[in-house]
């Protein structure tokens, strides 16, 4: 039984995510022809909302200081031995991947949320949110590797 | 679209730049992610790439990017002080709007000049 609330649920986000918005209002309205039941996962979008300010807040601090930290050591030129000197130490590294994190996190969802609101076909939807999800893993390993396989050359 | 059948509004325009800088720097996250991967696979490559992108044109376009990153932050701003019901009249709305507006370009000058531009040889 709770298997089938938890496929129902996961194949109501799966469906809310590719369909368009036409069929949105018809749910609300109850007149879709496939019953979810009760909403998807994600139903009202509060998490997004929420998490977009949030991160949006804590990325303006890590962004000042990514940026100041880069140009109080640097002075005029980015060499690899300024880089050098801050990613040899752990605490640099940690604070690169989490703001890689939620500047993807934040970024992506931002492009989710301008596809909600002008894209109506579902085909497009699907295909552009899929590749959002693409573009964030890809770039995500990406740059996480560069920072976790850097080595000062010694 | 908008522009047709809507008034156009002080939160119109704030809320267009900001989707127009956001799209701006999420075009521009993936292309600063592939420059500096060369720190970790080709080190020689990477000063290079950052000897070329010393030169004044990528200045310019460096503040350019700190003005669209400047006008999302202050614009976000904005938007999380209505939201936590900071700001609530119409009047203080457009009060925040224009001055967190207005206090971007001090801001962006300021370090565009300190940082950005006073290193290359015009200046």
């Amino acid at each position: 039984m709770n298997f089938l609330i938890i496929f129902h649920k996961c194949s109501g986000a799966i469906y809310r995510t590719i369909s368009s918005h036409k069929c949105d209002r018809y749910i609300d309205k109850g007149e879709c022809k496939m019953n979810l039941g009760f909403r998807s996962l994600k139903s009202g979008g509060e998490f997004s909302w929420f998490f977009q300010r949030l991160s949006g807040t804590i990325l303006v601090v890590i962004l000042l200081l990514h940026f100041f930290t880069l140009h109080f050591t640097a002075g005029g030129k980015i060499t690899f031995e300024v880089i050098a000197l801050r990613l040899s130490k752990s605490f640099w590294k940690t604070f690169d991947i989490v703001f890689l994190a939620l500047a993807l996190w934040h970024g992506l969802n931002g492009i989710r949320l301008v596809c909600d609101d002008y894209l109506n076909n579902w085909k497009w939807r699907t295909l552009i949110l899929i590749s959002l999800y693409i573009i964030g893993i890809i770039f995500f390993t990406f740059g996480s590797l560069t920072i976790i396989s850097f080595r000062p050359n010694l | 679209m908008v522009i047709k059948h809507y008034r156009i509004h002080t939160g119109t325009l704030a809320f267009i730049f900001h989707r127009i800088s956001g799209i701006t720097l999420i075009f521009y996250l993936p292309l600063h992610i592939w420059v500096t991967h060369f720190i970790s696979s080709n080190p020689g490559r990477f000063d290079k790439t950052m000897a070329f992108l010393s030169q004044p044109l990528f200045k310019f376009a460096e503040v350019a990017l700190l003005g669209a990153i400047l006008y999302h932050v202050m614009n976000g701003i904005r938007i999380i002080l209505i939201d936590l019901d900071i700001i609530k009249t119409k009047v203080a709305q457009k009060a925040a709007f224009w001055v967190l507006f207005i206090a971007m370009f001090p801001v962006l000058l300021w370090v565009g000049y300190v940082f950005l531009l006073k290193h290359i040889k015009l200046f």
